[in-house]
């Protein structure tokens, strides 16, 4: 148990290391920073005001809600234009970004949509696949062995690097695009269900056992619905996590089919710095609107558990 | 897994002989958990069991719910091992923490074990020792304990005394033939607990089920049962049985009397030769 989570953190540091990778090498990290602790901000005012029975509204009116996730853009926004303004090899004016936009909004609507459903698809293919081979690895001790040793060699390989080689084996198409987002989403949930299916108190497990309740049904009637905060968490690491492999594959296949990494890849080589920069805004809001969306999802079906009672409270 | 013995009664929960040892063999770190016990207990009959940490009466317990199996001897549960017994749905366990499944509302939580191995009321009846029970009605018997108003809540928004009485109440539910109780109080205040016995005994009385219950408090012990067994610790064996005759129903006025003090004392004395014999006779 203890080595699971061990390695479980690993994997979610990973995990949270490659997310970080691409928007680093980008420079609008304070940006997108910025977007997320607004969403995150708004998120816990809604939660900490219910049980007050006062309006969730109202209390996001409030300007101490509001007024820092306003203050801090503003902040990254001037900065980020200071140095705009005397480099503009380095990072475009802010205005031309919102220029690029929405100059041809449906340019960046329908490759977004094609980033976005590649990583959504990819994340379910993924999820499902995570699921099944926690379940199996969690009820057979002789199938853990022989499976966990090739999924640990599966994620300390860099998906990155495979990404050209399913291009070359898949073609263009949307095959190696789900394919990296399924390979680079798999471990991270793997080793979250593994660990939330685990996670039944042996007390409960010991009523259970003199109940003779069989294996199925221990199975669905304790374990799964234990297994639903690690899979929450696992989703906020996964869904931002998708969109990255979605947009790495496309990078290995470019100029050859659509979606925003392609748009990246091809704007850079053109030295079109606001296209890249508007591209990269776009992905940064899709990420943010998702991890709050599973936030949202997960404050629904969690009631029951401590992390959201202590949000609450 | 024969159901027939020779000492398997179909009215009485046997264990003879039973040795359990943890460790590995011939290691030094050896512990002998239980030496040679032998307990009965009859159909219908409030047990207790009660000594010093590290006596085994946990182990004992465990073995009657067939959570473990003893190295040697024999446990025998009116007339089933302990296997079958639970195939059967016969016991009904209580643990020290009340093991809720914070997802489900009380009445979840309570009619969850009717909605496990169904095949169990089938296997109950071909079995020597059965006696037929119609099933309990859980709202009614969460009424009972006190927890009607609270049916639909999550187990988060009840107290621990509270939480404790819903495990309580499911064991109940299934008609068990007897409950095995490990310690369930032990984690409440005294006063939470002083109420709690009573709602159990107020439960008990109506029901008549076995019940065989672990604790600590001597008070406890003499409070609620018909027997209480003393054991002492390494070996854990058994020191002294000491049936309790005090009336039924027992109410808050029995708490101060004499006669109930008497009885504490005496099991006390046992406790204290139990402790003291207990490193001499390693």
């Amino acid at each position: 148990m203890t080595n699971h989570a061990v390695r479980n953190d690993a994997a979610r540091s990973d995990a949270a290391r490659n997310a970080a990778l691409p928007l680093d090498t980008t420079d609008t990290a304070i940006a997108t920073a910025a977007t997320a602790s607004g969403t995150a901000a708004a998120a816990t005012s809604v939660s900490r005001s219910t049980p007050r029975r006062s309006n969730p509204r109202r209390s996001i009116l409030r300007p101490t809600i509001w007024l820092p996730v306003v203050v801090a853009l503003l902040v990254a926004g001037v900065l980020w234009e200071l140095i705009a303004i005397n480099n503009t090899y380095l990072l475009p004016r802010l205005g031309m970004i919102g220029q690029a936009i929405i100059t041809q909004p449906s340019f960046y609507l329908e490759n977004a949509w094609i980033t976005l459903s590649e990583a959504l698809i990819g994340l379910v293919i993924g999820f499902v696949a995570a699921f099944i081979v926690a379940v199996i690895v969690t009820e057979s001790g002789i199938l853990r062995r022989a499976i966990m040793p090739l999924a640990v060699v599966l994620n300390v390989t860099p998906v990155v690097a495979i990404a050209p080689a399913l291009v070359v084996a898949f073609g263009f198409g949307p095959a190696p695009k789900l394919i990296v987002t399924a390979l680079i989403t798999f471990f991270p949930i793997l080793m979250n269900v593994i660990t939330g299916l685990n996670s039944v108190s042996p007390p409960i497990l010991q009523v259970f056992a003199t109940l003779r309740a069989s294996r199925l049904e221990v199975l669905t009637r304790l374990r799964l619905p234990s297994s639903l905060p690690y899979v929450f968490a696992a989703l906020k690491v996964v869904f931002p996590l998708s969109i990255v492999g979605a947009v790495v594959a496309e990078f290995s296949a470019p100029g050859a089919a659509k979606g925003l990494g392609t748009v990246i890849s091809v704007a850079s080589s053109n030295s079109r710095l606001a296209v890249v920069y508007a591209a990269i805004l776009c992905l940064a809001i899709m990420g943010a609107v998702l991890l709050f969306l599973v936030t949202l999802l997960e404050k629904r079906v969690l009631r029951w558990h401590e992390s959201q009672l202590l949000k609450r409270g | 897994m024969s159901t027939t013995r020779a000492n398997a009664s179909p009215d009485q929960i046997v264990v003879s002989d039973a040795l359990k040892i943890y460790g590995g063999s011939g290691s030094s770190a050896q512990v002998t958990a239980l030496s040679h016990v032998d307990l009965t207990v009859d159909r219908g009959q409030f047990v207790s069991i009660i000594g010093p940490s590290g006596c085994g009466k946990s182990t004992l317990l465990r073995l009657i719910a067939g959570l473990e199996t003893a190295d040697s001897g024999d446990v025998s549960v009116f007339g089933a091992d302990p296997d079958q017994a639970c195939a059967a749905k016969m016991i009904g366990f209580v643990p020290q923490v009340p093991a809720l499944l914070p997802w489900l509302s009380v009445v979840g939580n309570v009619t969850l074990p009717s909605k496990v191995n169904r095949r169990a009321d089938a296997l109950r009846r071909t079995l020597p020792g059965h006696v037929h029970r119609d099933p309990a009605d859980p709202r009614a018997l969460l009424a009972k304990i006190g927890l009607g108003d609270a049916l639909d809540r999550l187990p988060h928004q009840l107290s621990g005394g509270m939480q404790q009485r819903v495990a309580i109440a499911r064991a109940f539910a299934i008609q068990a033939d007897v409950l095995l109780m490990d310690e369930p109080f032990s984690a409440l205040d005294e006063f939470t607990r002083e109420a709690i016995q009573l709602q159990l005994l107020e439960l008990w009385e109506q029901m008549r089920t076995t019940v065989v219950f672990v604790t600590h408090s001597v008070s406890e012990a003499v409070v609620l049962s018909d027997r209480v067994v003393v054991m002492s610790a390494r070996p854990g064996r058994i020191e002294a049985v000491v049936d309790i005759d005090l009336p039924r129903p027992r109410r808050q006025g029995l708490l101060e009397s004499a006669a109930m003090h008497e009885y504490e004392d005496l099991i006390r004395g046992k406790l204290q030769t139990a402790w003291a014999s207990g490193p001499v006779a390693r």
